[in-house]
Protein backbone atom coordinates (compact mmCIF):
# COMPACT_ATOMS: atom_id res chain seq x y z
CA UNK A 1 0.00 0.00 0.00
CA UNK A 2 1.47 3.35 -0.98
CA UNK A 3 0.50 6.89 -0.06
CA UNK A 4 -0.20 9.41 -2.81
CA UNK A 5 -0.75 13.01 -1.78
CA UNK A 6 -3.56 14.97 -3.36
CA UNK A 7 -2.91 18.51 -4.48
CA UNK A 8 -4.40 21.46 -2.62
CA UNK A 9 -7.44 21.72 -4.91
CA UNK A 10 -8.66 18.16 -4.32
CA UNK A 11 -7.65 18.23 -0.69
CA UNK A 12 -9.77 21.33 -0.04
CA UNK A 13 -12.63 19.83 -1.99
CA UNK A 14 -12.53 16.62 0.04
CA UNK A 15 -12.34 18.57 3.29
CA UNK A 16 -15.67 20.15 2.37
CA UNK A 17 -17.32 16.78 1.65
CA UNK A 18 -18.73 14.43 4.32
CA UNK A 19 -16.47 11.88 5.95
CA UNK A 20 -16.93 8.11 5.71
CA UNK A 21 -15.65 7.71 9.25
CA UNK A 22 -13.59 9.69 11.73
CA UNK A 23 -10.69 11.16 9.78
CA UNK A 24 -11.16 9.39 6.48
CA UNK A 25 -13.17 9.17 3.29
CA UNK A 26 -13.64 6.33 0.83
CA UNK A 27 -13.66 7.66 -2.72
CA UNK A 28 -13.55 6.78 -6.38
CA UNK A 29 -10.91 8.71 -8.30
CA UNK A 30 -11.55 9.47 -11.97
CA UNK A 31 -8.44 10.11 -14.10
CA UNK A 32 -7.89 11.95 -17.37
CA UNK A 33 -7.61 8.66 -19.28
CA UNK A 34 -11.09 7.62 -17.99
CA UNK A 35 -9.58 5.17 -15.55
CA UNK A 36 -11.54 4.98 -12.30
CA UNK A 37 -9.67 3.88 -9.20
CA UNK A 38 -12.35 2.64 -6.85
CA UNK A 39 -12.64 2.48 -3.08
CA UNK A 40 -9.56 4.53 -2.28
CA UNK A 41 -9.17 5.44 1.37
CA UNK A 42 -8.14 9.07 1.79
CA UNK A 43 -6.80 10.11 5.18
CA UNK A 44 -7.06 13.67 6.42
CA UNK A 45 -8.54 14.81 3.09
CA UNK A 46 -5.24 14.40 1.32
CA UNK A 47 -3.40 11.09 1.75
CA UNK A 48 -4.61 8.40 -0.67
CA UNK A 49 -3.93 4.85 0.42
CA UNK A 50 -3.78 2.78 -2.75
CA UNK A 51 -2.02 -0.03 -4.55
CA UNK A 52 -2.55 1.61 -7.92
CA UNK A 53 -0.09 4.04 -9.41
CA UNK A 54 -1.42 7.39 -10.63
CA UNK A 55 -0.35 10.98 -10.97
CA UNK A 56 -2.45 13.31 -8.78
CA UNK A 57 -2.24 15.89 -11.58
CA UNK A 58 -4.32 13.52 -13.76
CA UNK A 59 -7.35 13.54 -11.45
CA UNK A 60 -10.49 14.95 -13.04
CA UNK A 61 -13.00 13.97 -10.36
CA UNK A 62 -13.15 12.59 -6.85
CA UNK A 63 -16.45 11.09 -5.70
CA UNK A 64 -17.49 9.69 -2.36
CA UNK A 65 -18.24 5.97 -2.45
CA UNK A 66 -21.69 4.85 -1.43
CA UNK A 67 -21.58 3.38 2.06
CA UNK A 68 -21.73 -0.41 2.14
CA UNK A 69 -24.48 -1.49 4.50
CA UNK B 1 -41.43 23.31 -9.99
CA UNK B 2 -39.71 21.27 -12.68
CA UNK B 3 -36.86 19.98 -10.56
CA UNK B 4 -36.15 17.46 -7.84
CA UNK B 5 -33.39 17.49 -5.23
CA UNK B 6 -31.72 14.11 -5.23
CA UNK B 7 -28.77 12.01 -4.15
CA UNK B 8 -27.64 10.42 -7.39
CA UNK B 9 -25.58 7.29 -7.85
CA UNK B 10 -23.36 7.61 -10.93
CA UNK B 11 -22.11 4.97 -13.34
CA UNK B 12 -18.69 5.30 -11.70
CA UNK B 13 -20.23 4.14 -8.43
CA UNK B 14 -19.84 7.58 -6.85
CA UNK B 15 -22.64 9.50 -5.17
CA UNK B 16 -23.43 13.16 -5.62
CA UNK B 17 -26.04 15.51 -4.30
CA UNK B 18 -27.73 17.79 -6.82
CA UNK B 19 -30.89 18.39 -8.77
CA UNK B 20 -32.61 16.74 -11.71
CA UNK B 21 -34.23 19.22 -14.07
CA UNK B 22 -37.23 18.20 -16.15
CA UNK B 23 -36.59 14.55 -15.24
CA UNK B 24 -33.72 14.64 -17.74
CA UNK B 25 -30.57 16.39 -16.62
CA UNK B 26 -28.68 15.92 -13.39
CA UNK B 27 -26.63 18.86 -12.11
CA UNK B 28 -24.28 18.47 -9.19
CA UNK B 29 -24.84 20.68 -6.18
CA UNK B 30 -21.79 22.73 -7.07
CA UNK B 31 -23.01 23.41 -10.59
CA UNK B 32 -26.60 24.49 -10.68
CA UNK B 33 -26.60 28.10 -9.47
CA UNK B 34 -25.29 29.30 -12.81
CA UNK B 35 -26.18 26.40 -15.12
CA UNK B 36 -29.87 26.96 -14.42
CA UNK B 37 -29.69 30.36 -16.06
CA UNK B 38 -28.41 28.81 -19.28
CA UNK B 39 -30.58 28.14 -22.29
CA UNK B 40 -32.17 24.68 -22.03
CA UNK B 41 -30.73 23.53 -25.38
CA UNK B 42 -27.27 24.55 -24.18
CA UNK B 43 -27.73 22.47 -21.04
CA UNK B 44 -28.88 19.44 -23.06
CA UNK B 45 -25.94 19.85 -25.42
CA UNK B 46 -23.49 20.00 -22.52
CA UNK B 47 -24.83 16.73 -21.12
CA UNK B 48 -23.89 14.91 -24.31
CA UNK B 49 -20.23 15.75 -23.60
CA UNK B 50 -20.21 13.97 -20.26
CA UNK B 51 -19.46 10.28 -19.84
CA UNK B 52 -21.18 10.31 -16.46
CA UNK B 53 -24.60 8.68 -16.22
CA UNK B 54 -27.04 8.52 -13.35
CA UNK B 55 -27.83 4.93 -12.45
CA UNK B 56 -29.99 5.52 -9.38
CA UNK B 57 -31.52 8.43 -7.52
CA UNK B 58 -32.83 8.99 -4.05
CA UNK B 59 -35.14 11.95 -3.61
CA UNK B 60 -34.33 14.50 -0.92
CA UNK B 61 -37.61 15.46 0.75
CA UNK B 62 -38.32 19.13 1.23
CA UNK B 63 -39.37 19.42 4.86
CA UNK B 64 -38.09 17.65 7.98
CA UNK B 65 -41.59 16.40 8.76
CA UNK B 66 -41.67 14.61 5.43
CA UNK B 67 -38.39 12.74 6.00
CA UNK B 68 -39.90 9.38 5.18
CA UNK B 69 -36.52 7.60 4.96
CA UNK B 70 -35.60 8.72 8.45
CA UNK B 71 -39.00 7.70 9.78
CA UNK B 72 -38.71 4.31 8.15
CA UNK B 73 -35.29 3.84 9.69
CA UNK B 74 -36.58 4.80 13.14
CA UNK B 75 -39.51 2.44 12.70
CA UNK B 76 -37.16 -0.36 11.69
CA UNK B 77 -35.12 0.12 14.83
CA UNK B 78 -38.30 0.31 16.89
CA UNK B 79 -39.47 -2.95 15.33
CA UNK B 80 -36.33 -4.75 16.52
CA UNK B 81 -36.76 -3.30 20.00
CA UNK B 82 -40.34 -4.53 20.19
CA UNK B 83 -39.39 -7.99 18.91
CA UNK B 84 -36.54 -8.20 21.42
CA UNK B 85 -38.91 -7.34 24.28
CA UNK B 86 -41.42 -9.95 23.11
CA UNK B 87 -38.78 -12.69 22.97
CA UNK B 88 -37.56 -11.70 26.41
CA UNK B 89 -41.11 -11.74 27.80
CA UNK B 90 -41.83 -15.21 26.39
CA UNK B 91 -38.46 -16.44 27.68
CA UNK B 92 -39.55 -15.58 31.22
CA UNK B 93 -42.31 -18.20 30.92
CA UNK B 94 -40.08 -20.80 29.30
CA UNK B 95 -37.47 -23.15 30.62
CA UNK B 96 -34.48 -25.21 29.58
CA UNK B 97 -33.21 -25.05 26.05
CA UNK B 98 -36.22 -23.12 24.75
CA UNK B 99 -35.54 -20.34 27.26
CA UNK B 100 -31.89 -20.18 26.25
CA UNK B 101 -32.78 -19.92 22.57
CA UNK B 102 -35.32 -17.17 23.22
CA UNK B 103 -32.87 -15.18 25.35
CA UNK B 104 -30.22 -15.45 22.65
CA UNK B 105 -32.67 -14.30 20.01
CA UNK B 106 -33.79 -11.42 22.22
CA UNK B 107 -30.20 -10.32 22.76
CA UNK B 108 -29.46 -10.45 19.03
CA UNK B 109 -32.51 -8.29 18.30
CA UNK B 110 -31.55 -5.82 21.03
CA UNK B 111 -28.12 -5.40 19.49
CA UNK B 112 -29.72 -4.88 16.09
CA UNK B 113 -32.04 -2.24 17.57
CA UNK B 114 -29.25 -0.40 19.33
CA UNK B 115 -26.46 -0.50 16.78
CA UNK B 116 -26.59 1.37 13.56
CA UNK B 117 -24.09 3.62 11.90
CA UNK B 118 -24.52 7.34 12.54
CA UNK B 119 -24.86 7.87 8.81
CA UNK B 120 -28.15 5.93 8.84
CA UNK B 121 -29.51 7.70 11.89
CA UNK B 122 -32.08 10.47 11.95
CA UNK B 123 -30.86 13.98 12.65
CA UNK B 124 -31.12 14.92 16.29
CA UNK B 125 -29.94 17.81 18.48
CA UNK B 126 -27.15 18.32 20.99
CA UNK B 127 -27.99 18.76 24.65
CA UNK B 128 -27.00 21.66 26.91
CA UNK B 129 -23.22 21.75 27.53
CA UNK B 130 -22.65 18.47 25.68
CA UNK B 131 -18.99 17.86 24.84
CA UNK B 132 -17.56 15.74 22.03
CA UNK B 133 -14.10 14.45 21.14
CA UNK B 134 -12.42 13.87 17.83
CA UNK B 135 -9.40 11.57 17.50
CA UNK B 136 -6.99 12.17 14.65
CA UNK B 137 -3.61 10.94 13.55
CA UNK B 138 -2.95 14.48 12.36
CA UNK B 139 -2.39 17.53 14.56
CA UNK B 140 -3.28 19.60 11.47
CA UNK B 141 -6.61 17.83 10.98
CA UNK B 142 -8.17 19.29 7.84
CA UNK B 143 -11.74 18.96 9.12
CA UNK B 144 -10.88 21.67 11.65
CA UNK B 145 -11.33 25.06 10.01
CA UNK B 146 -8.75 27.84 10.47
CA UNK B 147 -11.19 29.54 12.84
CA UNK B 148 -11.51 26.36 14.93
CA UNK B 149 -14.86 25.16 13.64
CA UNK B 150 -15.76 21.95 11.79
CA UNK B 151 -16.53 21.33 8.12
CA UNK B 152 -19.93 19.70 7.33
CA UNK B 153 -20.12 15.94 7.68
CA UNK B 154 -17.32 15.64 10.25
CA UNK B 155 -17.29 12.64 12.60
CA UNK B 156 -16.57 12.73 16.33
CA UNK B 157 -17.56 10.82 19.46
CA UNK B 158 -19.08 11.74 22.79
CA UNK B 159 -16.87 12.80 25.71
CA UNK B 160 -18.43 9.97 27.72
CA UNK B 161 -17.43 7.33 25.20
CA UNK B 162 -13.94 8.77 24.86
CA UNK B 163 -13.36 9.07 28.60
CA UNK B 164 -14.57 5.55 29.25
CA UNK B 165 -12.77 3.72 26.47
CA UNK B 166 -9.89 5.65 24.92
CA UNK B 167 -6.52 5.87 26.64
CA UNK B 168 -4.30 5.66 23.55
CA UNK B 169 -4.33 6.49 19.86
CA UNK B 170 -4.43 2.77 19.10
CA UNK B 171 -7.58 2.45 21.25
CA UNK B 172 -9.26 5.10 19.07
CA UNK B 173 -8.30 3.30 15.84
CA UNK B 174 -9.92 0.10 17.10
CA UNK B 175 -13.05 1.56 18.71
CA UNK B 176 -13.95 3.88 15.84
CA UNK B 177 -12.87 1.37 13.15
CA UNK B 178 -10.34 3.68 11.51
CA UNK B 179 -8.16 2.69 8.53
CA UNK B 180 -5.13 4.53 9.92
CA UNK B 181 -1.82 2.75 10.20
CA UNK B 182 -0.84 5.58 12.57
CA UNK B 183 -2.52 5.86 15.98
CA UNK B 184 -5.11 8.63 16.32
CA UNK B 185 -3.31 10.31 19.21
CA UNK B 186 -4.41 13.90 18.67
CA UNK B 187 -7.56 14.71 20.60
CA UNK B 188 -9.73 17.69 19.74
CA UNK B 189 -12.46 18.86 22.09
CA UNK B 190 -15.71 20.04 20.52
CA UNK B 191 -18.18 22.24 22.37
CA UNK B 192 -21.20 22.94 20.15
CA UNK B 193 -24.11 25.16 21.07
CA UNK B 194 -27.26 23.53 22.40
CA UNK B 195 -29.57 22.22 19.67
CA UNK B 196 -26.83 21.76 17.09
CA UNK B 197 -27.90 19.22 14.46
CA UNK B 198 -26.09 15.91 14.48
CA UNK B 199 -26.58 12.19 13.90
CA UNK B 200 -25.73 9.59 16.52
CA UNK B 201 -24.84 5.96 15.97
CA UNK B 202 -22.38 3.17 16.56
CA UNK B 203 -19.13 2.66 14.67
CA UNK B 204 -19.64 -0.48 12.62
CA UNK B 205 -16.83 -3.01 12.16
CA UNK B 206 -14.63 -1.89 9.27
CA UNK B 207 -11.01 -1.64 8.17
CA UNK B 208 -10.16 -4.81 10.12
CA UNK B 209 -11.16 -3.05 13.32
CA UNK B 210 -13.99 -4.03 15.68
CA UNK B 211 -15.66 -0.62 16.03
CA UNK B 212 -18.42 -0.42 18.64
CA UNK B 213 -17.75 3.15 19.78
CA UNK B 214 -20.28 5.95 19.76
CA UNK B 215 -19.98 8.00 16.60
CA UNK B 216 -21.65 11.29 15.79
CA UNK B 217 -21.73 13.32 12.60
CA UNK B 218 -21.96 17.10 12.68
CA UNK B 219 -24.19 17.29 9.66
CA UNK B 220 -23.76 21.01 9.00
CA UNK B 221 -20.34 21.39 10.58
CA UNK B 222 -19.75 23.85 13.40
CA UNK B 223 -18.99 27.57 13.54
CA UNK B 224 -15.65 29.07 14.49
CA UNK B 225 -14.54 28.86 18.08
CA UNK B 226 -16.17 25.53 18.91
CA UNK B 227 -13.06 23.33 18.72
CA UNK B 228 -9.99 23.31 20.97
CA UNK B 229 -6.81 21.27 20.93
CA UNK B 230 -5.32 19.02 20.04
CA UNK B 231 -3.91 17.45 23.14
CA UNK B 232 -1.78 14.38 22.61
CA UNK B 233 -2.40 10.98 24.21
CA UNK B 234 0.03 8.03 24.13
CA UNK B 235 0.19 6.13 20.86
CA UNK B 236 -0.07 2.66 22.47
Amino acid sequence: MKTILLNEFWSERLASMPETGMGYQKVNIVLKDDRVIKNVIVLNAGECQTNEEFDPADIVEVELCPRQS
Amino acid sequence: MGYQKVIATLNTGGIEAGIIINSQVFLKGTEYPWEMRMDWNYVLNETTKSALRVTDVKLIPREPETLKGVRQFAITKEKYRVLANRKSFVANFSSGNAKLILLNESEALSIKAASAAAEDAPITLTELNEIFKRFSAYPNDKRITPGKGLTPGTFATTKEDADAHIKTGADAVARYALPNSKPASNVFTISPATDTELKRGTAQPANNQPGGGVEVIFVNGLPNGTVTGPVTIPEK
